[in-house]
């Protein structure tokens, strides 16, 4: 048993050591709203001050283990095989409290507010002047699923489970409804023939 | 009777709120079990505000646990009623609100007793609302203990004062050392003058005077294991409720909480209620009797819900 104050970064984030990268960023998330000051009834079991402190170490482990670097050096480090490890600098949040109202989708996308098909995404990207790059950087999602989702290149689209992920970290960051997102999307691609389990 | 001995399980609800759909949930899985075969007994331990007769559209139960508690009849097997469920029993709760809200422990403990010598495949006993020491006896005697919560502020408060009470009473009940009982009595105020804020602190302080006590603490703790189930969900963030919970819980108690399921919203729920028939007989094919299925096959089989890929 250990407190969180001695848990290392899989525990803090409640994964198993070989967890993949995907399991990595939901586990990070839904930590995230757990222990965010809006979590109801929390402040039964913990003070204002320690949930600061449980989710500054939950933005830390997540620095580290999303990136398949530090990730690694981290690793030789718990084997006693490293004595110090780099924790990458909290990036500038680019997404925090974004939400686009309807009166700025149409705005966006020329009268419209939606489908949210790739180009649609693409177009509401540009209109927040955000560089497909800071995207990439911001939802851990590479450069080249970015343009497959923009451009509904069905062949060469991840396969769901990551597709559904990657496409609510990029509703995320455009402050879209990501179920919306991921429910039109999907239903446009399947139409196309989209069919990757 | 006595016979063949078979295995017995004894399960209890509670979740410190009132009006969350305990007695509810209790009859459904009791008649969720009926239909996998299993002989159930149902025990209305809300002393105080039983109200599961009415569920399962009983009215005037002829027999009740007051029967029992005033010795009135003599063995626990005499109050049970039957249901028009086959092979579904009920204890009917005492319906005599000033003298059985507080039962004394030797009544408490009798009624204990007893109910671990039913005939049954299974034992669901209905907790009050409340985190009041017999709710938390109740719970902590049941082999598994079961909290519901539904997704309101409230009830989640409720939820985590309760599972705080169930907590430092078990660990209490565990020794019989006065000086280890005053430090765990006194850690249960935060504002506690010996600045034991977390249950951590708490075992470090029971080491520190008793080694072996402390291991045993810490070993009970590992293999508590609540399980919770989340009532009333209308969406899926609401379904997620019940994973923060299971955080919460091991950040801060150090303990593993099986997150079992949850049940939909389900308007079906209010008529069947209304109606007084219980829901997997009057709408058994609705989403929330598909929900407390799910969750029987969980109770019986062990297992919980995982964080979906999604």
């Amino acid at each position: 048993m250990k407190t969180w104050r001695d848990q290392n970064y899989y525990e803090i984030l409640e994964v198993d050591p070989q967890a993949t990268d995907e399991e990595i960023r939901i586990a990070y998330e839904k930590l995230k709203t757990t222990y965010s000051p809006s979590s109801p009834g929390i402040y039964a079991l913990f003070t204002p001050q320690e949930m600061k402190e449980i989710l500054a170490k939950v933005e830390e482990a997540y620095r580290v283990l999303s990136n398949p670097r530090n990730r690694n050096e981290y690793d030789l480090m718990l084997r006693g095989e490293k004595t110090e490890v780099t924790i990458p600098a909290p990036a500038p949040a680019i997404s925090l409290h974004r939400h686009l109202g309807p009166a700025e989708l149409r705005e966006a996308l020329g009268g419209e507010e939606g489908p949210f098909s790739g180009e649609n995404l693409r177009k509401i990207r540009e209109y927040l002047s955000l560089e497909a790059d800071e995207v990439a950087r911001e939802t851990k999602i590479g450069r080249n699923n970015l343009s497959s989702i923009e451009e509904e290149d069905i062949n060469s689209l991840p396969a769901l489970v990551y597709l559904k992920g990657f496409l609510k970290a990029y509703a995320k960051v455009l402050g879209l409804d990501p179920y919306k997102v991921i429910e039109d999307y999907l239903a446009r691609i399947t139409r196309k023939g989209y069919q990757r389990e | 009777m006595y016979g063949e001995k078979r295995e017995k399980n004894i399960w209890a609800i509670g979740g410190g709120k009132g009006g969350i759909g305990k007695s509810f949930v209790v009859a459904n899985l009791g008649i969720a079990l009926c239909e996998r075969g299993k002989e159930v007994i149902l025990v209305d331990a809300d002393l105080g505000g039983a109200n599961l007769h009415t569920l399962l559209g009983i009215t005037y139960p002829t027999i009740t646990l007051d029967d029992f508690i005033r010795k009135e009849v003599r063995n626990i097997e005499d109050v049970l009623v039957e249901t028009e469920v086959p092979h579904l029993k009920l204890i009917s709760g005492s319906l005599d609100i000033l003298t059985m809200s507080n039962p004394k422990y030797t009544q408490k403990q009798r009624v204990i007793r007893h109910i671990y010598s039913l005939d049954a495949d299974y034992i669901i006993i209905d907790l009050g609302a409340g985190s009041s020491y017999h709710v938390l006896d109740f719970f902590l005697v049941s082999e598994r203990g079961i909290f519901l919560i539904t997704p309101e502020p409230t009830s989640l408060e409720n939820a985590y004062r309760f599972l705080k009470g169930v907590f430092f009473r078990k660990l209490r009940n565990l020794t019989s050392q006065y000086e280890v009982k005053k430090i765990i009595e006194l850690a249960m105020d935060r504002g506690n003058p010996e600045g034991i804020k977390t249950p951590f602190d708490l075992l470090e302080r029971v080491e520190g005077i008793d080694r072996e006590m402390g291991a045993l603490l810490k070993e009970e703790i590992r293999r508590f294991r609540p399980q919770l189930i989340v009532n009333q969900v209308r969406n899926r963030a609401e379904a997620e409720i019940g994973f923060f919970v299971k955080s919460a819980c091991r950040k801060y108690f150090g303990i593993e909480l099986s997150y079992l399921g949850y049940i939909f919203y389900d308007h079906n729920v209010y008529l069947s209620i209304q109606k007084g028939r219980p829901l997997l007989l009057n709408h058994p094919t609705s989403d929330a009797a598909r929900c407390i299925r799910d969750i029987t096959s969980k109770l019986i089989n062990g297992g919980e819900l995982s964080w979906s890929l999604r």
